[in-house]
């Protein structure tokens, strides 16, 4: 039996805003396998950030349980669970990347910040992690806002692999992106997940990125999951949901 | 024609001023809860020495142009204007023991205060708040980095030790400023004015004025950092936390400024 990389058990999530309830996640089940390429499809608002933002812990959730690596971190504080040793990394829609810092700064910033390197041996990781999503050092010096949008990308890809994380989540990581480097960033997603043998979570609403990179898909529409299956599958699934969705139908 | 019932406007009334009581209350918690929270932090490691320090810096020294330029025209206005109105009673004498006691007690805190304000609290939330709608606050967070012990503490800390700092320079700039008004324009012996001065002012004047500046330092930063932790997403967001630092910021720094006096000086 594969063990759960990532497991989440009646999930609900609510916001309130001039007293209003708007229910955002409704008892959300999820249960994604070592290994897995997981891909979370939805329209804008659907709450997909929502999800991976309390699986993260960094929203809370209103109730359910949560367990990454076997490992149930939605009964762990928060102020306890940030000083734990993340297994966990996260590619966001825009890079996030620190701009008051250079491109190696940035790349060795989650093993630099824990034990200090030298400049010699953060230039060294950053040049290391930088090749591998096909950057040299010309960049190193280089600020966030001197990059294109997609080179910030990959810096932020380079700093996701620096730390080695087992479980990866990507919000959006196509979005703002021309259709090849959207490609090129898929095959940074196939390629660094199976480097690091990790386990991902992806959302998107990029039809092509979703049945590139995943092995399952899932469709979240009004605070559920209406929808799982293979990226094969998709165009035959009798859901209407999804097959508006996937046609662009309103 | 509609008819207002008079208990039923008094009853709104007593409604909307307990709202608004209950929501400064709330806000007032909230900002005091977020300062315990940043400068306890500082008790457990890790402790961002190297953030601090850079914070110190862009605090302490890249001030000093402004704020010793300010405490020297406010030195030699001060000095003008007390020539000008002491003269009326003949005390014009007195102009050094006016300028160091106003300068020491109140501008110096003061108007350092309000320039760094200007110059800190609105970039600190400005940035904080820019890194929050990036999510640069969240990726601190997968990188298992608290963003208050790394990003808050070391600005707060590093603003309650570099405003004393500012405000001794201030002070001995703003003296300055007065002796040579004094020396050049009004005519007044060098060393007499000097002597008046280091003469009338007591220690109590210049401790005042630097626990006063400390008290400052924390709250230029803890307004800041607040705004700009607290922002919402967007442009707009982020230049209202801005706005809302440098305003909030300045109107506690007078209220500050009257209780510690009223604590100081027992009047």
């Amino acid at each position: 039996m594969v063990n759960s990389a990532i497991k989440v058990k009646n999930l609900s999530k609510s916001f309130f805003s001039n007293n209003e309830e708007r229910v955002v996640l409704k008892n959300i089940n999820l249960e994604i396998s070592a290994g897995e390429s997981y891909v979370l499809i939805g329209g804008s608002g659907t709450g997909k950030s929502v999800l991976v933002k309390s699986i993260m812990g960094i929203i809370n959730a209103d109730s359910g349980d949560i367990f990454l690596d076997g490992v149930e971190v939605s009964k762990i504080p928060k102020n306890k669970r940030i000083k734990m040793k993340s297994p966990i990394g996260m590619l966001f829609q825009g890079g996030a990347l620190f701009d008051s810092m250079n491109v190696c700064d940035n790349v060795v910033f989650g093993i630099n910040v824990h034990s200090p390197l030298s400049k010699a041996e953060a230039e060294k990781i950053a040049v290391e992690n930088l090749e591998l999503v096909g950057l040299d050092k010309s960049v190193l010096s280089l600020y966030p806002a001197e990059l294109s949008g997609g080179m910030q990308k990959r810096v932020a890809f380079a700093r996701l692999i620096a730390t080695k994380p087992k479980i990866i989540f990507f919000d959006e990581p196509t979005s703002g992106l021309d259709p090849i480097m959207s490609n090129v960033i898929n095959d940074l997603i196939i390629k660094t997940t199976k480097y690091l043998g990790a386990t991902s979570l992806t959302i998107t609403h990029d039809m092509n990125s979703a049945r590139k990179i995943a092995d399952r898909i899932g469709m979240l529409y009004k605070a559920e999951i209406v929808w799982e299956g293979n990226p094969e599958d998709i165009n035959t699934a009798e859901n209407t949901i999804l097959h508006n969705f996937i046609n662009g139908i309103y | 024609m509609k008819l207002i019932n008079p208990a039923a406007k008094i009853s709104n009334f007593i409604v909307a001023v307990g709202a608004s009581f209950l929501s400064f209350v709330e806000s007032l918690g909230a900002k005091i809860l977020f300062m315990l929270v940043a400068i306890l932090s500082v008790f457990s490691p890790p402790i961002y020495f190297k953030n601090m320090w850079k914070q110190f810096v862009e605090i302490a020294f890249y001030s000093l142009p402004i704020v010793g330029l300010t405490a020297f025209f406010t030195g030699m206005v001060l000095a003008l204007q007390s020539y000008v109105g002491f003269a009326r009673f003949s005390a014009e004498g007195a102009i050094a023991n006016v300028v160091v006691i106003s300068i020491t007690r109140e501008l110096g805190p003061v108007l350092t205060a309000l320039m760094v304000a200007g110059r800190i609290s609105g970039a600190m939330a400005a940035e904080i708040g820019t890194m929050k709608v990036s999510e640069q606050l969240d990726a601190l967070y997968t990188m298992s980095v608290n963003p208050i012990k790394y990003l808050i503490t070391p600005k707060i800390i590093a603003g309650i030790l570099a405003l004393p700092i500012l405000v001794m320079f201030a002070n001995i700039i703003g003296v300055m400023g007065g002796w040579i008004t004094a020396v050049v324009q009004l005519d007044f012996s060098s060393s007499l004015y000097l002597k008046n001065t280091i003469a009338f002012v007591q220690p109590l004047d210049v401790i005042s004025g630097l626990v006063k500046a400390a008290v400052f330092g924390l709250i230029i930063t803890v307004m800041g950092c607040y705004f700009g932790y607290f922002s919402n997403k967007g442009a707009m967001g982020v230049g209202k936390a801005t706005t809302n630092a440098v305003v909030v910021s300045s109107i506690l720094i007078f209220l500050f400024d009257y209780i510690l006096t009223v604590l100081f000086f027992n009047v």
